[in-house]
């Protein structure tokens, strides 16, 4: 069975990389592959709580995460040493699992194809 | 022993170095007797679709780059249908359905969704990610 892990290194706002590398992904999920997703760099801050993307006129990244489980994503890791230097409080309803750089080379070994987003 | 290839383009086509890349690995790969699944153009890189791209004659045209090794070796050039409704490319059949005044959809060049490219990867020995 195929696996992808996406990591994503862009921040929520900014730009629409991630949010079009999110729906990608969960195309995967639908699809059968087993997915992860990765967050790295300013892409922590998609898992900070309290986000007001109405004000930019974007779509709540937020509430998408939530329902990563919905789409069959297997799991949303989060690169500790990234959540620490933006501060990252995490938003409660987004499940997700912080990772260690050794965690980070488990899961890109783990998968059978790695897109760095 | 020949390998199957999908190669996934993201990299926006004239600001960045992602789809000579793809393209000369797409040749490298056809050179070395292995084959590509699928083609596929994802976010700014679905602006290469457009026929209204116009370069000046001293630089490369990447649409047109594309449009040949599609030609010649038979190869399906996808574009994300979602992100380049985004951009503002359609074809005729989008046009009407989203009731829209003209068309820019290049040759050899076809929307799709993103389910082909997962159904393309899981065909393929690689996927191959050109960003940027």
């Amino acid at each position: 069975m195929k696996s992808v892990l996406g990591i994503i290194n862009h921040s929520p706002m900014g730009s629409s990389k991630s949010h079009e590398a999110i729906e990608m992904l969960m195309v995967y999920a639908a699809f059968d592959f087993e997915v992860s997703i990765l967050l790295r760099g300013s892409a922590v801050l998609h898992v900070q709580k309290n986000q007001r993307p109405e004000i930019v006129q974007i779509k709540n990244h937020s509430a998408l995460l939530a329902a990563l489980d919905l789409y069959d994503v297997k799991c949303l890791l989060v690169d500790e040493v990234a959540m620490s230097e933006y501060q990252c409080e995490a938003d409660e309803n987004i499940h997700f699992k912080q990772v260690n750089k050794a965690a980070i080379q488990e899961a890109i070994l783990n998968h059978t194809e790695v897109l760095n987003f | 022993m020949t390998s199957r290839f999908t190669l996934l383009v993201t990299a926006s086509p004239y600001s960045r170095q992602g789809h000579s890349s793809a393209l000369a690995f797409a040749r490298a790969v056809i050179e070395c007797g292995h084959k590509i699944e699928c083609i596929f153009f994802h976010g700014d890189a679905v602006y290469v679709a457009s026929e209204l791209n116009s370069p000046p004659t001293d630089e490369t045209n990447i649409t047109f780059e594309w449009q040949l090794f599609a030609q010649k070796h038979h190869v399906e050039l996808s574009v994300c249908i979602g992100g380049s409704l985004r951009r503002g490319i359609c074809d005729k059949q989008t046009a009407a359905q989203e009731q829209l005044n003209s068309t820019n959809l290049a040759n050899e060049f076809t929307l799709d969704g993103l389910g082909s490219l997962a159904q393309a990867t899981a065909m393929s020995d690689r996927l191959i990610k050109f960003g940027g």
